[in-house]
């Protein structure tokens, strides 16, 4: 870790929103571990895992989950060891390859799609779900579920990553412990055992290719945002190690859990416990306080790093203090949720999402290729300069997201769009050098508060 | 009041914080071996979790005057170890008084508490004594 000297410069809007995070704020191993298993459990990574046992056997949902979490666990880490090493969030770290304004193209995809876009698909899922399962109650009811539950998860990404943290801490060895338990009750209430799941065959049929298509694309995109909990890291293995870790736990658990609740479901001889959804079948049999528990903290623990990347997206355009943009945007996403609307902006939100891969293409581009070549350190004190805008960075990620929409292969169009941006980049970058062609305008110097 | 009266009262609150959560554990322990029921025994377990964190965070809070990393970073560990107690004592409380471990698996239940309750008062322990060898870190010149 490269030594900075934090204190030339004022962080004004809070949690080091702009500005590098210094040595003595750096976490443990175990706290970024932790942060990012928080991150990977949710309730909709378990409905991929259900679909994936639709056409896999178990064994063959298995050896798909274990490439699919190495091969996300490998571009995730390599974005967060950078993150780590600068102690840069994504999108300040994305001013290097894109310039100054920019970044903002990011800070604004971040913001919309993060902080209020998914942020209200996942607030409305849950207080849908917790209608469902609980009815009758007032606190349960779906408008007073998003009110609380929108508002808890304001409360930790306020906080910034300090609360994020917290919450991991408590959040994630519980969920563990419940996921592991209710799947247990679950089949000892149905009478079957790990053996019998294991040998029966899929209703359908489907390769291994597709299912690790699926696997990988249904969260490569959220691993941009790797970087903006391992800048607390206080080294870049750390970063990449714990990363891996923590991504390996969250996305592979869930998404194995929901295999075996659908065979399960499946083949049950037994009406009590048998459902496709972890949530409903606790409830069922009478675990209803865990289920509750497990739905308001794999949602919580997801929702507010989602909202903690947006704001940190936004903190890049505006200088609105952190927890006051966390509100704003959180505040929008309720009433989003409350009303209903959320799924008339899905298609939008994925859409503007393809931006995203792209994004750590040319951040992975710029780093192992460009950067070596031109020879132009990362800007990160006050007075240092970035220039204004690199129009082949914007070009190539559009041009990326652009390709992946019309993808259609065994190979993901997220992990296309990234090797498509990281390659696309680098050359037209070697061949603006060579020729001299002008493609970063403008110079930009970097404020005391890192503005 | 000015700001050094004001760290040690924080600091006092703390340790005695601490030093409760010990207790707790303790009292959890005699629980457990005395045949209480599972709920009771599980209030206990998440009073004994919360208290450290309170603990911790006065102290903390008290720290930030006159604190070096070395103590902060004393300060995250014990908080960190808190959260751990606090999510495994919450995860029993909401477990054990389900009607499917007390009617089929009450041994489990009991099995886990005295866990719990042992680790927690090994955890109490920790933080009180991380709390006094920070209060006598701090009143040294």
């Amino acid at each position: 870790m490269e030594d900075y000297k934090a204190n030339e410069q004022v962080d004004e809007l809070g949690d080091f929103a702009v500005l590098p995070v210094p040595a003595e704020q750096r976490r443990s191993f175990l706290s970024i571990f932790w942060t990012n298993a928080g991150y990977t459990i949710n309730i909709s990574g378990m409905f991929t895992g259900a679909v994936l046992a639709g056409f896999l056997s178990l064994k063959q949902v298995f050896i798909v989950m274990v490439i699919a979490t190495a091969i996300l666990a490998l571009f995730s880490s390599t974005i967060g060891a950078i993150g780590a090493k600068y102690g840069l969030s994504s999108t300040v770290l994305s001013r290097q390859s894109f310039g100054r304004y920019g970044s903002w193209l990011i800070g604004i995809v971040l913001a919309i799609t993060l902080g209020i876009g998914w942020f209200s698909v996942i607030l409305s899922f849950f207080a849908d779900t917790v209608a469902v399962l609980f009815p009758n109650t007032f606190l349960t009811t779906k408008v007073v579920a998003c009110i609380w539950g929108g508002l808890l998860m304001i409360l930790t990404a306020a906080y910034g990553f300090r609360g994020l943290l917290a919450l991991s801490y408590i959040a994630v060895p519980m969920m563990l412990i419940l996921f592991s338990f209710g799947t247990t009750a679950i089949l000892f209430a149905s009478h079957l055992s790990f053996a019998e799941l294991f040998l029966q065959a899929p209703q359908g049929s489907g390769t291994l290719g597709v299912g690790i298509t699926m696997a990988v694309g249904s969260t490569a995109a959220g691993a941009l945002g790797m970087a903006d909990i391992t800048r607390y890291a206080k080294n870049p293995t750390q970063a990449a190690v714990s990363g891996s870790l923590g991504y390996l736990l969250g996305s592979f658990f869930c998404k194995f859990t929901g295999a075996i609740m659908v065979v399960a479901s499946r083949i049950s001889l037994s009406s009590a416990g048998t459902s496709e959804n972890i949530i409903q079948a606790m409830a069922s049999l009478g675990l209803g306080a865990g289920a509750l528990a497990l739905l308001l903290f794999a949602q919580w623990t997801t929702n507010d790093n989602n909202l903690y990347s947006g704001s940190l997206g936004l903190a890049n355009i505006f200088k609105v203090k952190k927890p006051l943009s966390c509100l704003i945007m959180g505040s929008i996403g309720i009433v989003i949720a409350i009303i209903g609307i959320q799924n008339i902006f899905k298609p939008f939100l994925v859409m503007l999402g393809l931006v995203v891969p792209p994004v750590a293409g040319v951040i992975l581009s710029h780093y192992f290729i460009v950067q070596p070549i031109i020879k132009k350190e990362y800007a990160l004190r006050m007075g240092e300069t970035l220039p204004k805008v690199d129009l082949v960075a914007v070009f190539v990620t559009i041009a990326a997201a652009v390709i992946s929409y019309f993808w259609v292969t065994a190979i993901p169009g997220t992990l296309m769009s990234i090797a498509i941006a990281f390659l696309l980049y680098a050359l037209f970058v070697l061949v603006f050098e060579k020729v001299d062609i002008k493609y970063r305008l403008g110079e930009y110097s970097i404020t005391k508060t890192g503005f | 009041m000015d700001k050094d009266m004001n760290t040690r009262k924080i600091k006092k609150i703390g340790t005695l914080l601490s030093m409760l959560s010990l207790l707790f554990g303790i009292i959890n322990l005699t629980e457990v071996f005395a045949g209480e029921s599972v709920p009771h025994v599980v209030v206990f377990i998440v009073m004994t979790s919360i208290t450290p964190i309170l603990g911790g965070a006065a102290i903390l809070r008290g720290f930030k005057v006159t604190s070096s990393w070395s103590i902060q970073r004393m300060h995250n560990n014990i908080l960190s170890l808190s959260y751990l107690n606090l999510s495994i004592a919450l995860t029993l409380a909401l477990l054990l008084p389900s009607p499917l471990l007390l009617s089929s698996m009450h041994y489990v239940g009991i099995l886990l508490s005295s866990i719990a309750a042992v680790g927690l008062g090994v955890i109490a322990l920790v933080s009180t004594l991380g709390s006094w060898r920070i209060t006598r870190l701090s009143l040294l010149p």
